[in-house]
């Protein structure tokens, strides 16, 4: 599968857990310049219903190009927001910047006020001690991050956006997808480790002709 | 399954970005900086998005 058919198919999936968990309707689409793919929606901001109210909005975009290997569609950048109809404001994002180098590359922001870390970041003379939103809370880098189905359950579960019957199968079923593609790229980030586990789990594996292939450690070291 | 893909020129990107910023009133630095020091305004803050978008595919990002 070619990297154009791979962000296609990818656009797909997306459509059809959006589909399977919120009510209304939205598309997703792909835009395509060069090998650069842009996954997004529209609209850009999707109604988020609480009791048949809108109160809220999803923003979600997914930037793809050719991984390391040239082979394989990956994840450069993507951005999941919520915001609130009130004044439109973010409430919270979770974001992912695969070349990051300050801020961790999985992280969430939340647009919120608290005195007392205020007074903290103030103290470190952090950039910007009032705004919550500048810190970048670090979830597990690019190989453990959350994934879009964590957010949607997040949506559903905490903040009561409505859903439609049969939302959690599908988000299940897209999040044992996602943790199976995050294993195959592991797999290929450690390959020695996952030898050693396979050989003690009774499988029996040979090197291949070239040799050890090396671990590698940016994606396994990196916040 | 696939869904649609929609070719984009580096031109169409371009226009759609000064058209962004025009409505916004605002230079591309300008924003740029705004969103580093947390300080969107909710009107710009809803185009970033789209910004963040058109710069990655044409390669600035």
């Amino acid at each position: 599968m070619d990297l154009r058919e791979s962000a296609g198919s990818f656009a797909a999936e997306i459509q059809a857990l959006l589909d399977g968990v919120l009510p209304g309707e939205r598309s997703v689409n792909v835009e395509k310049q060069g090998q650069r793919f842009m996954v997004n929606t529209r609209p850009a901001w999707l109604p988020l219903m609480v009791k048949n109210q809108c109160l809220a909005e999803l923003e979600l975009w997914i930037a793809c190009c050719a991984d390391s290997s040239g082979g394989y569609l990956a994840v450069q950048e993507s951005a999941f927001s919520l915001r609130s109809t009130l004044d439109r404001e973010p409430l919270v994002r979770l974001e992912y910047d695969r070349s990051a180098r300050t801020a961790p590359a999985a992280h969430w922001q939340l647009h919120a006020e608290r005195g007392a870390f205020s007074h903290l970041l103030a103290h470190a003379e952090a950039k910007s001690p009032h705004s919550l939103s500048s810190l970048h809370l670090p979830v597990g880098g690019a190989r453990y991050r959350p994934c879009l189905e964590d957010f949607l359950q997040f949506l559903i579960c905490e903040c009561g956006v409505d859903r439609k019957d049969d939302w959690k199968g599908v988000i299940e079923n897209g999040r044992q997808r996602w943790r199976l593609r995050q294993i195959s790229t592991l797999v290929r980030d450690a390959p020695a480790e996952a030898a050693r586990v396979l050989k003690e789990l009774g499988y029996q594996i040979e090197l291949p002709q070239q040799g050890q292939r090396a671990l590698s450690p940016d994606s396994l070291r990196r916040w | 399954m696939s869904a649609t893909i929609v070719t984009v020129t580096p031109d169409q990107l371009e226009a759609e970005r000064a058209k962004i910023l025009r409505r916004l009133e605002i230079t591309a630095e300008e924003i740029a900086r705004r969103a580093e020091e947390y300080t969107l305004t909710a009107e710009q803050a809803e185009k970033w998005g789209r910004l963040r978008q058109i710069a990655f595919l044409l390669g600035d990002r």
